[in-house]
């Protein structure tokens, strides 16, 4: 039976759509994906002893994520501003201490959190306020949400370090509804 | 004849690779709630010229607010110090906004004896109910949030921070007890100020 259309033009079709869809620029929605690269983003070391033992930052101006002495860091993508954020702080709290007191978790997971366009004052009256243990860093430049895409605070962005190299392994956009899940997600990583 | 045979193939792909993009789009801008807010984009700064300055005596006003009670600045004259936030507008995303820092830092106010009052050119029903999002446990926030709706940003034109669109600029005005202005920042619009400039002149205030 003959196809009322002829082959060229649906071939021609085809081409000519895939053409496009090569070349056209899309919107690509730049929040890193599991299994992808966690961008090079530089923190400032940080004054406070306990938090550079913490995270086994000896010297330097600066470090990055890779330098974290740990094979999983957690990031809190969070604002001073954010209500979601000053709500969710007693579950990172409890997320920490959880964590610490778990053999194997303490000497494998670090926390962190990163104040997304918040000034330092900002981010240590935060800290102060909701009594944060984990280390805490200013993002006045919204370097760190321009770069990854955050769109909503808080984000927590799980990280797997190799060799000095981060790979995105979890991304939760919102408040940790259930410590316990992200607890096991937690053990779940190699 | 040819239409027919090559047209309607070509076109039906066609359509469907616009359909294909257009979802990536909607996909990509829809976001976790960032498609119900909207973008208005990078704006022009400031646009207005202030009619105070730091010394003058800061304008009265009577405004109502989200409570149904109406405040009138000079009530505070001898009592508190003040501070006016003025906001360009509700709804624009929470979690970038000012008011939802300044409603979890109370204490900071307090320390100054200062109240805040926060001021948008919105009207009551639409304050009450941004501001009710600020607050994850109810009940909106801890300060009078006016309405400086009608006449239609009245009290922001008499201080001279109306811009040409009807919203007002993103403005702070610190006011002693003696009712007199002591800081000013009519801010860029498209940024949030930063708390430690606040609290500096905050604390310059000796009462």
């Amino acid at each position: 039976m003959r196809y009322p259309f002829s082959r060229i033009g649906v071939l021609a079709g085809i081409v000519i759509a895939a053409a496009l869809m090569m070349f056209c620029p899309r919107p690509v929605h730049a929040i890193p994906a599991v299994g992808d690269p966690f961008p090079k983003i530089t923190l400032p070391t940080s004054d406070a002893k306990a938090d550079r033992n913490y995270l086994g930052i000896a010297g330097g101006k600066t470090f990055t994520i890779g330098d974290i002495a740990a094979s999983v860091v957690v990031i809190e993508f969070f604002s001073m501003y954010c209500p979601h954020c000053q709500a969710d702080a007693p579950t990172t709290v409890a997320l920490f201490n959880s964590i610490q007191s778990d053999p194997r978790l303490s000497k494998r997971v670090r926390m962190i959190g990163i104040g997304v366009g918040n000034s330092a004052y900002e981010v240590g009256i935060f800290k102060k306020k909701y009594g944060i243990p984990f280390p805490l860093f200013e993002d006045g430049a919204y370097a760190a949400m321009s770069l990854l895409d955050i769109r909503f605070t808080p984000t927590y962005m799980t990280l797997s370090i190799d060799k000095g190299k981060a790979t995105v392994v979890h991304t939760q956009v919102g408040r940790i509804t259930d410590v316990k899940s992200f607890l096991a997600m937690l053990t779940s990583l190699r | 004849m040819i239409r027919k045979r090559y047209g309607i193939p070509f076109l039906c792909l066609l359509a469907a690779f616009v359909l294909v993009t257009a979802a990536g789009y909607a996909w990509a801008a829809s976001g976790a709630f960032a498609g119900s807010i909207y973008d208005p984009g990078q704006l022009k700064p400031t646009d207005s010229v202030l009619k105070v300055k730091v010394g003058d005596r800061a304008p009265d006003f009577d405004l109502p607010s989200v409570t149904g009670e109406r405040v009138l600045l000079s009530s505070f004259a001898g009592v508190r110090n003040v501070v006016i936030s003025f906001v360009p507008a509700a709804w624009t995303p929470v979690c970038s906004d000012q008011w939802p820092g300044y409603n979890a830092f109370k204490e900071i106010f307090d320390e100054h004896n200062a109240v805040l009052l926060g001021i948008t050119v919105d009207n009551i029903p639409t304050l009450f109910a941004w501001t009710h999002e600020m607050n994850e446990t109810g009940g909106g926030v801890w300060f009078p949030v006016l309405s400086d709706f009608w006449p239609h940003g009245a009290t922001a034109a008499r201080y001279g921070v109306l811009r040409s669109d009807g919203t007002s600029e993103r403005a702070l005005f610190v006011i002693d007890k003696k009712g007199i202005i002591r800081w000013i920042d009519v801010h860029d619009i498209n940024k949030r100020p930063n708390l430690e400039d606040l609290v500096r002149e905050l604390e310059k205030l000796t009462d």
